[in-house]
């Protein structure tokens, strides 16, 4: 679940790696359902909820990235919409400008506010291993990889998501469509002897 | 691969009438499936209901009966391509002028691609003609074709083509290399052949039922003679029109002349399939239609198991459960008449 309130990231990914059995203490001021943390009784013990981090100078390894993506803490924080679907850019008016920004990471750190959702959840990356998560990012209907109008990516983020689909493609972890390709029979039926 | 011990070369056998029309028939067929949309980023439309007469009505399924066999055309089935070079001229006075090789191209747009005229002039100042690696890439160059990439994608290598067939995206992998390839490509019938292998060792034909690439699949197993595995597969799931097809196709493949439209069926399958139509030179047996004899069907199948399969005691043990099932549903739908009666 995300805190909109605060904007931040409320369950980190760490939790994931370690699930402690302690409840979240009621001052910890986020405002965040407490049945998602709970789960049933006799359900893996409760995630465990973690302050923000904006330290982006180590990445995530891509087998990590993949684990993460099947998680509980993926689960409780996403359910099974895209990542992007919860986020929100904030603008002045009502119309949005036609680029998103350019990088929400500065110096190796998150250096805006409402960062983009690839940026934000420093667990979630864009490599062309990482079907789960290309597979988000790919429209239902026609097979197009999403706009950021739609998405909200950061332009750099929009750019290493394009470079992990054209990997993707090249070395067929990702299933795409083709055209249809017609044959004139007559160019290869052997001549007559 | 398509080299056979004597590199019988099966596009003399592939683009007969008989042939095209039996791989036509091993297919489902299923509309949905033939017509799934492709997603190639196009803008959708809204289905339109429309209103029609009979005749309009008549002509609209022949029209789709024609789309059916243009999306399910087989793609051709040919021996690995030999080489193409040839020198042309040697000017040896040209040596030094240029540091790398000069290709020329014609690039007129009413031309085949695989006759148009590509040379290559070495550094050394030989005149030659291009190889076929050499004309694919060229092409792609200066006529696109859309799908395809100047250099083979990785997906086609090892062992990137092995995880692919592991995830079972065999359409998607046969798709591409139809695309990306010539049909006489060794590389295009390495991936397909690597495919096909897969497919018959998961038994999972069902992946390519309705699609173009089953009628291939079909004909690489009976050149290969290795049918038992699709043969068990159709008797298991009843449908020995399909069955008696399929022997069919491997008994035309084996035949020592290559299959032509002119020659006429020779007595010695008109001898061993009873239940085909005689003689008919454009391929419109219907052999194995459903008014044909349930028993003659699996006297051609049984002969076939007996002298010809290698999993024999499989195969047999197949076709007894469909006999026993087949009585047991007859003995049920009489029993049922019978008590339809009574009431």
């Amino acid at each position: 679940m995300l805190c909109r309130s605060t904007a931040r990231l409320c369950l980190s990914a760490g939790a994931a790696l370690c699930q402690s059995a302690a409840r979240p203490s009621p001052s910890a001021g986020l405002r965040t359902s407490a049945v998602a943390l709970a789960g049933p009784v006799g359900a893996e013990p409760p995630l465990e909820l973690r302050p923000l981090n904006k330290d982006r100078s180590n990445p995530v390894p891509v087998e990590t990235s993949i684990a993460y993506l099947q998680s509980a803490a993926y689960r409780a924080t996403y359910g099974s919409e895209p990542v992007w679907r919860s986020y929100r850019r904030n603008h002045k008016g009502h119309i949005p400008p036609r680029k998103t920004r350019r990088t929400c990471i500065r110096g190796g750190q998150l250096s805006t506010g409402n960062p983009c959702p690839a940026c934000r959840d420093e667990y979630l990356v864009l490599d062309y291993r990482n079907v789960a998560l290309l597979r988000q990012f790919v429209s239902e209907s026609t097979g197009e990889i999403l706009d950021t109008s739609r998405t909200g990516l950061c332009q750099v983020k929009h750019r290493e998501l394009l470079a992990a689909m054209t990997k993707a493609r090249e070395y067929g972890t990702l299933a795409f469509d083709v055209p249809f390709r017609v044959y004139d029979y007559s160019e290869y039926k052997p001549s007559a002897a | 691969m398509f080299a056979g011990v004597a590199s019988r070369d099966p596009s003399l056998y592939f683009f007969s009438s008989r042939v095209q029309e039996l791989l036509f028939q091993l297919n489902d067929r299923q509309h949905d499936l033939v017509f799934k949309p492709r997603k190639l980023g196009q803008k959708l439309e809204a289905p339109q209901y429309v209103f029609m007469t009979d005749e309009d009505l008549d002509k609209e399924r022949r029209r789709i009966e024609q789309r059916l066999r243009e999306k399910l055309q087989v793609p051709p089935v040919l021996g690995p391509r030999k080489p193409i070079e040839r020198v042309l001229a040697k000017d040896p006075r040209l040596e030094g002028l240029h540091d790398s090789k000069l290709v020329c191209i014609d690039i007129s747009p009413d031309l085949s691609d695989r006759k148009r005229m590509i040379t290559v002039r070495e550094p050394d100042g030989t005149l030659r003609t291009a190889n076929w690696n050499e004309r694919g890439r060229i092409n792609q160059i200066f006529l696109p074709v859309d799908g395809r990439t100047v250099t083979m994608p990785k997906m086609f290598e090892e062992p990137h083509l092995t995880e692919c067939l592991d995830r079972e995206e065999y359409v998607s992998v046969l798709d591409r290399a139809c695309v990306q390839f010539e049909p006489d490509d060794p590389d295009y019938i390495r991936v397909t052949s690597a495919t096909y292998d897969h497919v018959d060792a998961a038994r999972l034909y069902e992946r390519l039922q309705s699609t173009r690439h089953f009628g291939a699949l079909a004909f690489y197993l009976a050149w290969h003679r290795r049918i038992d595995n699709l043969l068990l597969y159709f008797i298991q799931l009843e449908k020995l029109n399909q069955a008696v097809k399929l022997i069919h196709l491997y008994r035309l493949l084996r035949s020592a002349e290559p299959v032509s439209d002119q020659t006429p069926p020779t007595r010695q399958e008109s001898s061993q399939s009873d239940g085909y139509s005689s003689s008919s030179d454009s391929g419109s047996e219907s052999e194995s239609s459903d008014s044909d004899s349930e028993g003659v069907q699996l006297d051609i199948i049984r002969d076939y198991i007996e002298n010809a399969s290698v999993k024999r005691p499989v195969l047999e043990l197949a076709l007894q459960n469909f006999q026993h099932l087949s009585a047991e549903r007859r003995r049920v739908e009489r029993e049922q008449r019978r008590a339809d009666g009574r009431q």
